[in-house]
């Protein structure tokens, strides 16, 4: 095309300055916040996978509560994380909530949940119903010195007081003493749970994953390595949705459908003026 | 000086290493399984010792910076100079819990840290536009895969066809699994071998003097 040559409408999509995209993205996610579009979800198999491994757990049971992301992760595992403590509680499971993740945040994760949601501990007592051991440096490492001693590897709940003069730790010493483990992560660290707990004490683990690790997530589940999976943000709002609460996952669902909906209708748009270019002018 | 160098290290990592092997496989006596529970619970101590190994260097890295004045990098470099002793200071000798240091974390940290996982969000945006194109039948399929996935994942999808979930998920299970068992077990093998390199000397690492 020669300069000056106006440029045809096909040729104008393939040329979309980013700036325009990025803020259209901007503009587009911030629309679902002032007119919710309330979009239907239905609710996936692994989903379901998940929520029927709490169910099926007898009350009284304990669940190792692994807040493994950070405090950058939370627009996407947020609501995971509050959807799934609340169906804990009010099926009268015990948590024992640690953080073995890269960044030690999961007492500031922890506090953002309460702040989200403080109805997830109504009328349950800290030390009894649930306890908070905090960060848990080391990673895999740690994850592994757990599963073999717990009581050796923490001494104490995040608060500095010592385990053994907490009820809900009564009787638990290892991975073995443990019923349901449930770990967010946007890593692997779901990995380190299978093979330090969940084959070696047949744990049932379930993971919340953040977008990118959803593949790798998906094929470990239909493995059975893992007994279900909430994948991403609609991992989220399905659980928000199957445990009866809609919450904050809910909602950012609308502006991934607008803003993702957004880059899909961009891609087309490129690809056909790429395609009508190349093509219509017989270039090879 | 071979000795401290290589052999002692080479013998120690051998002996720990396979211990930990045979320990993780075999069923092994209360006393060794005891003894191999102690070292992973002193393996999270050890790790814990990396922490200020870290914060010394790289406060050594950017107090280079600094001195050389670095083009781009010294006034960050300054900042970080200035800011990481006095948040340090407020964490240890207050605690992570005290008030000081949760309004740090939570006005300052916490923000920046949301802002930083959300911008690469507007950059994928366009970076998607511009790159997925059919050049090839290969571009052509992952545009068409990407199309599909993006349709399965939000709920407009599934509000204009309640068959891109199936097909979402179809993709995740069957052609995505498949692909990344693939990987996972080319991983896993390579790991094992990586892991009795290692065990034996033959790898060139670290400790060993790798790289001389």
């Amino acid at each position: 095309m020669n300069a000056g040559e106006k440029k045809s409408i096909w040729e104008r999509f393939e040329t979309i300055d980013p700036r325009i995209v990025r803020w259209f993205v901007v503009i587009l996610l911030c629309v679902p916040l002032v007119v919710p579009l309330g979009i239907p979800i239905r609710i996936s198999e692994p989903t379901r996978a998940v929520y029927e491994a709490v169910e099926s757990l007898p009350e009284g049971s304990i669940a190792w509560f692994d807040i493994g992301i950070d405090l950058g992760g939370i627009a996407e595992q947020g609501g995971s994380a509050i959807a799934m403590f609340r169906h804990l509680m009010r099926n009268n499971i015990k948590a024992i909530i640690v953080g073995t993740g890269q960044t030690p945040d999961c007492h500031l994760v922890w506090g953002y949940m309460l702040e989200q949601a403080p109805d997830i501990i109504r009328d349950k007592i800290y030390g009894e119903d649930y306890v908070l051991l905090g960060p848990v440096p080391g990673q895999e490492l740690s994850v592994a010195a757990l599963a073999a001693s717990i009581v050796g590897t923490v001494d104490a709940d995040f608060y500095g007081t010592p385990l053994d003069e907490i009820p809900i730790m009564e009787g638990i010493s290892d991975g073995a003493d443990i019923d349901f483990v449930w770990v967010a992560t946007a890593g692997e660290h779901h990995n380190w749970y299978i093979r330090h707990w969940g084959e070696v004490y047949g744990n049932v683990i379930t993971v919340a994953m953040t977008g990118p690790g959803v593949g790798d997530a998906v094929a470990v589940w239909q493995a059975g390595l893992i007994a279900g999976l909430q994948a991403s943000q609609r991992g989220a709002a399905e659980y928000e949705l199957i445990t009866g609460k809609p919450g904050v996952a809910i909602k950012y669902m609308d502006m991934q459908s607008t803003g993702q909906g957004f880059i899909l209708l961009v891609m087309i748009l490129g690809n056909l003026g790429y395609v009508i270019r190349k093509y219509g002018s017989g270039e090879k | 000086m071979s000795l401290f160098k290589r052999e002692i290290p080479l013998v120690l990592t051998f002996f720990f290493g396979f211990a930990m092997i045979v320990g993780y496989y075999l069923d092994v006596p209360v006393f060794i399984g005891d003894g191999l529970d102690f070292l992973q619970s002193t393996s999270v101590a050890l790790a814990n010792f990396a922490l200020p190994l870290g914060a010394f260097t790289l406060m050594l890295h950017h107090g280079r910076l600094v001195q050389r004045k670095t083009p781009g990098k010294w006034p960050f470099s300054l900042m970080f100079l200035v800011l990481f002793p006095i948040i340090s200071a407020i964490g240890i000798i207050y605690g992570s819990t005290s008030s000081s240091y949760s309004w740090i974390y939570t006005t300052i940290t916490s923000p920046a840290r949301g802002a930083i996982v959300a911008l690469p969000a507007f950059y994928i945006a366009s970076a998607a536009y511009r790159a997925i194109r059919v050049r090839s039948k290969e571009a052509g399929v992952m545009l068409l895969m990407s199309v599909l996935v993006i349709l399965g994942n939000i709920s407009l999808g599934e509000l204009i066809w309640p068959g891109f979930t199936e097909l979402r998920n179809w993709i995740l299970t069957v052609p995505s699994t498949g692909s990344s068992r693939a990987i996972t077990i080319s991983l896993g093998v390579g790991s094992v071998f990586y892991g009795l390199r290692v065990l034996l000397g033959r790898e060139k690492i670290g400790f060993l003097g790798g790289g001389e």
